[in-house]
């Protein structure tokens, strides 16, 4: 039977009228990183905020480690480190003293973990100098270090990457993959930088407009980026006829627009080609495509192609 | 315990809480020293009545502890250390609570320079002035009719005691006022202006005197001296308590199912 780390069933929540969040239901498996996908307003960072207790749901059901009472997810909540919109940093106090602060409230006991988990977010010589001279990227870092005090079972980080260059997205990409594979953390991430989440994540949790849209694993969301012909046509209804009994494949999504994606055929375009032709469809557009974890979003979302 | 040990690394860290201590410190040396001169005949009764007598522990909790229940207490919102608290499993009744305490400690440190002079003071044969009739100013123009004995620092300690439990009773409004507002400069406004008003208020008409009178801005302070009698001192003790649970009650009840933000 699959472990499941955390649990939510039927969230819903309202603000004054406004569903934020409308039948949301996620399972976490241990040491596997989800990627939560949505626009700004999609309900990623209420979702969030739920489960990190800051927000109660009008309706629903919250499990941390299979507990859902109110104590059990008290002490569930000590066992994860959230990073919610900003990172809880007091600007006249160095990384160190920062760390010194969350671990005291933390209860840890553990020698020098300041040092340790500096060291893992590339903070460990900063020394004595103070988080408000720090660059937006240090305190995206400090935020990160900070989450990772305690050995967390979760870590649950919005926007983790935001502010970072290059480089510093690459090694927090490495550091979480590390922290999922290694200590078998089970990582929750919100992003607004799809093709960065596409590299990190084992599972995407698309949702739009408060509602999840598509749950899938990294390998089906590979199938469905792959490469593909896209067809649109005057008679939209016989080309998925002429698909199915002329050239006898189902490998095609309808999109919402009735242009059609095919998987088939990407290296017998003249046959296709050919078929149509035959069955007077007359072909508007006729292109190779190959989409990305964004396109693929927005297609979902039904926005810019 | 965890929560009040990494608060008072926090406030050791920062320099607005030693500089409101500062503060506390120079205001209690200014208002002994005005109180002495008046005494001598070197300062005039008028003068020290009026602008030195702001200088008054009264006047110095109502004015410091608003500052210190903005800038030590309800800054944690803004940095996100409650949001911190919360997610990291600490009930949000164990955050109230921790901030009560941490509140009465800071109240207690600012109060303890106006108790630290007046057992120095009380103990010497130097002259002070009752010229207003404040629970410190009390102690030092009356410990010289009392001899000094082990019960002059026994009455000393009862009489701060019980002024270090009003001023907090009073000053509990704060964390009721940083669990509703959430913002520092709302706290500290908020906090003083009802104190500046509530005090007042009871001499408006007999009804509002009558109903003040149940809370520890009716309580008569000038009454917090050596003659203070037992009925005075339980009485301002249950007043207070029971102001300071009932604020602790609105505070849980505002803060249990409240956004954190």
């Amino acid at each position: 039977m699959t472990e499941y780390i955390l649990e939510a069933k039927n969230i819903f929540k309202d603000y004054n009228g406004f569903q934020a969040l409308e039948n949301v239901s996620i399972s976490l498996e241990k040491g596997k990183i989800y990627g939560l996908i949505g626009q700004n307003g999609a309900g990623k960072t209420t979702f969030m905020r739920i489960i990190a207790g800051l927000s109660f749901p009008t309706s629903g059901e919250l499990y941390l480690f299979n507990q859902s009472n109110q104590k059990s997810l008290q002490a569930g909540r000590k066992q994860m480190g959230s990073m919610i919109e900003n990172p809880s940093i007091l600007g006249n106090m160095s990384a160190r003293d920062n760390l010194r602060v969350h671990k005291t409230m933390k209860g840890i006991k553990e020698e020098n973990v300041e040092q340790k988990v500096l060291d893992i977010v590339g903070l460990g010589a900063t020394g004595k100098k103070k988080a408000k001279d720090f660059s937006l990227g240090m305190r995206q870092r400090l935020g990160i270090a900070i989450t990772l005090l305690g050995n967390p079972k979760i870590l649950m980080l919005d926007e983790p990457v935001n502010g970072l260059d290059p480089s510093g997205i690459a090694e927090i990409r490495q550091l979480i993959k590390n922290l999922a594979a290694k200590y078998q953390i089970t990582i929750l991430l919100s992003s607004h930088h799809l093709a960065e989440l596409h590299q990190t994540a084992d599972e995407f949790i698309i949702v739009n407009e408060g509602k999840i849209l598509k749950k899938l694993s990294h390998d089906k969301l590979e199938e469905q980026i792959n490469k593909h012909l896209l067809v649109d046509c005057n008679e939209p209804e016989k080309l998925q006829k002429v698909l199915r009994e002329s050239l006898q494949t189902e490998n095609f999504i309808v999109q919402p627009d009735k242009s059609i994606k095919l998987y088939d055929f990407i290296n017998k375009k003249e046959e296709l080609s050919k078929a149509l032709i035959n069955h007077d469809i007359i072909v508007t557009t006729f292109t190779t495509q190959e989409e990305t974890l964004e396109s693929y979003y927005l297609q979902l979302i039904g926005g810019v192609r | 315990m965890q929560l009040l040990k990494a608060d008072f690394f926090k406030l050791s860290r920062s320099i607005s809480p030693w500089t409101v201590f500062i503060l506390s410190i120079l205001s209690a040396i200014i208002f002994a020293a005005s109180s002495h001169y008046v005494a001598s005949g070197s300062l005039s009764l008028e003068t020290a009545s009026g602008t030195l007598s702001l200088f008054s522990e009264t006047q110095m909790m109502a004015l410091l502890g608003s500052i210190a229940a903005g800038i030590c207490l309800t800054t944690d919102f803004e940095n996100k250390i409650i949001e911190n608290a919360v997610s990291g499993g600490h009930s949000r009744n164990a955050i109230i609570i921790n901030k009560i305490v941490l509140f009465f400690i800071l109240i207690a440190l600012l109060y303890l320079p106006y108790i630290i002079i007046t057992l120095i003071f009380a103990f010497t044969d130097t002259a002070f002035s009752g010229f207003v009739p404040t629970p410190t100013l009390n102690i030092l123009a009356g410990a010289a009719e009392q001899g000094v004995t082990a019960g002059l620092f026994g009455k000393i300690i009862l009489i701060s005691g019980l002024s270090l439990l009003i001023f907090f009773s009073q000053l509990m409004v704060s964390i009721f006022y940083m669990f509703l507002f959430k913002r520092a400069v709302l706290v500290i406004a908020a906090t003083y202006m009802t104190s500046l008003i509530l005090g007042p208020i009871s001499s408006l008409n007999d009804t509002v005197h009558s109903v003040m009178a149940y809370t520890p801005f009716g309580i008569d302070l000038s009454q917090l001296a050596f003659g203070m009698s037992g009925e005075f001192i339980v009485k301002s003790m249950m007043i207070s308590l029971l102001f300071i649970f009932i604020f602790y009650l609105a505070s849980f009840l505002i803060f249990r199912k409240a956004e954190v933000k």
